[in-house]
């Protein structure tokens, strides 16, 4: 083993890049012969990683850690322990390095210990969350389709605004007669400033095109949904909100129909967006991302809550074949529009989060002219802030809106 | 037993989507529309008739369709 030259002294005092600990290389094979190294030419004592359920952070002084399939150990070696090895470093028995300290390269993420967003007279906490309350665009130009319960056409937020709408949920109208669909066309594209109350909607200046697929109990079929998308691709929509969604049994495949919809759409300019799904109960429980969610070219959506933490609720990327989470976003408490009477309503879950991401994008699709279909997506998928949480809960991190 | 399908058209057949929802019907399946931008036929068929429509050039897959909900709780 050849020495490294210009090598830092085998121990730093702690500080910004060190830890004060030392890392050392062994050349033998065992774990009983590299114990027997550093037992044995430092007198330390040997704790085996193998022998933790985690690795542990903490060391007592003179104790080394033994990581045995790697080769290689942390000690908290003391200044005559230090020295014995660096002899037996020199002698090209080991290599001996300062422990340095490590993070990540994603910038800061969001550990949700700050203190909880809330809803502010100017917006709703999710578009503060997303840096859409800050964001130059609006989605002008951009049409967005909402398959849903349909949507209170009549609704003082909407009566201006020139909706294309069309219902495959049988003999029902687009007038929704469930409160969902309003609540979801009213996240994606609420107006910027509504007859009551805070924004809510993330794309006022999109084009809203509604398809109603599911009936007043807010139920409806695999036939509904896939004619809604295909509707939407043929009016050259550049994003399709679906929060709809039905579980999956652990292991389950994504479905091949839904995925070559989806694939074909995203070929004609089309994204899809769906809900992750709510069945979870985390922390014990975290069931698989669901269908329609699961086909890997529909972008799957889970939920945070005001403290940027995943929901309870929310879904994760369990299954190994597809269903993985690819953003998180605001799932929790959320205001948005309710039909009349109400006018107004608070809703939580994946399928608040979907039509958020939903509406960013139309902000994306604004910002840059080129990004349609694949693009799109790709650059929706780019378009976040890390979270603590881990990948197969939040996927890449929050969705945040074009500065 | 007669269940609603989705039928997906590969994609070297999609310009022939006719054609292949012309073959399905000759072999059982009912069929209730055609979604030529995203080249999915929705009918129903027995399902002792599946294999069969798997097997037709042109076809990519025959799913059972599925039913569908919110995923949401709501306060007004």
């Amino acid at each position: 083993m050849r020495t490294p030259r210009n090598a830092p002294a085998a121990r730093q005092a702690p500080g910004p890049a060190y830890t004060g600990r030392s890392l050392v290389l062994l050349r033998e094979r065992t774990a009983r012969a590299q114990a027997a190294l550093l037992r044995h030419a430092a007198g330390l004592r040997i704790a085996v990683s193998s022998d933790f359920a985690t690795t542990r952070a903490a060391l007592a002084p003179g104790e080394a850690l033994l990581f045995e399939r790697l080769g290689a150990a942390v000690l908290d070696a003391d200044p005559e322990q230090t020295r014995a090895l660096t002899r037996r470093h020199s002698q090209g028995a080991l290599l001996l390095e300062p422990e340095r300290r490590v993070r990540a390269r994603l910038g800061a993420a969001d550990s949700g210990a700050g203190p909880p967003l809330a809803d502010t007279p100017a917006a709703t906490w999710g578009l503060e969350a997303t840096r859409v309350s800050s964001s130059p665009y609006q989605g002008r130009g951009i049409r967005i389709a909402i398959l849903d319960t349909g949507l209170d056409l009549c609704h003082p937020d909407f009566a201006e605004r020139a909706v294309i709408s069309r219902s495959f949920a049988g003999d029902l109208p687009v007038a929704d007669g469930n409160g969902h669909g309003t609540l979801c066309a009213g996240i994606a594209c609420g107006p910027e400033q509504p007859a009551q109350g805070p924004r809510y909607g993330v794309a006022p200046a999109a084009a809203l095109y509604v398809a109603r697929v599911l009936d007043d109990d807010a139920d409806g079929t695999d036939g509904q949904v896939l004619a809604g998308i295909d509707w939407a691709v043929r009016n050259r929509c550049a994003i399709v909100s679906l929060s709809i969604g039905t579980p999956v049994a652990a292991g389950d495949s994504y479905p091949m129909v839904y995925e070559q919809a989806a694939a074909r759409a995203l070929g004609a300019g089309t994204v899809l967006i769906a809900p992750a799904g709510n069945s979870s109960q985390r922390p014990d429980t975290i069931l698989p991302v669901e269908h329609p969610a699961s086909c890997p070219s529909i972008v799957a959506v889970a939920a945070v809550d005001q403290s940027l933490a995943v929901a309870a609720f929310s879904n994760g990327g369990v299954d190994p074949d597809g269903g993985a989470v690819d953003l998180a976003a605001p799932g929790i408490a959320i205001a948005s529009a309710s039909p009349r009477p109400a006018l107004y309503q608070t809703g939580s879950g994946t399928s608040m989060a979907a039509p958020f991401v939903a509406g960013i994008a139309a902000l994306i699709a604004e910002a840059d002219p080129r990004a349609r279909g694949a693009a799109l997506r790709e650059a929706l998928l780019r378009a976040f802030r890390p979270l603590a949480a881990p990948a197969r809960d939040v996927g890449a991190g929050l969705v945040q809106a074009p500065r | 037993m007669r269940i609603n399908v989705a039928i997906a058209v590969a994609e070297e057949a999609r310009d022939r989507i006719y054609e292949v929802a012309q073959v399905c019907r000759a072999l059982g399946f009912a069929h209730n529309s055609t979604l030529p931008d995203i080249g999915v036929l929705i009918g129903s068929a027995e399902v002792e008739d599946l294999p069969m429509l798997r097997a037709i050039p042109g076809v990519l897959a025959v799913e059972m369709e599925r039913a569908l909900h919110i995923a949401a709780k709501r306060e007004h």
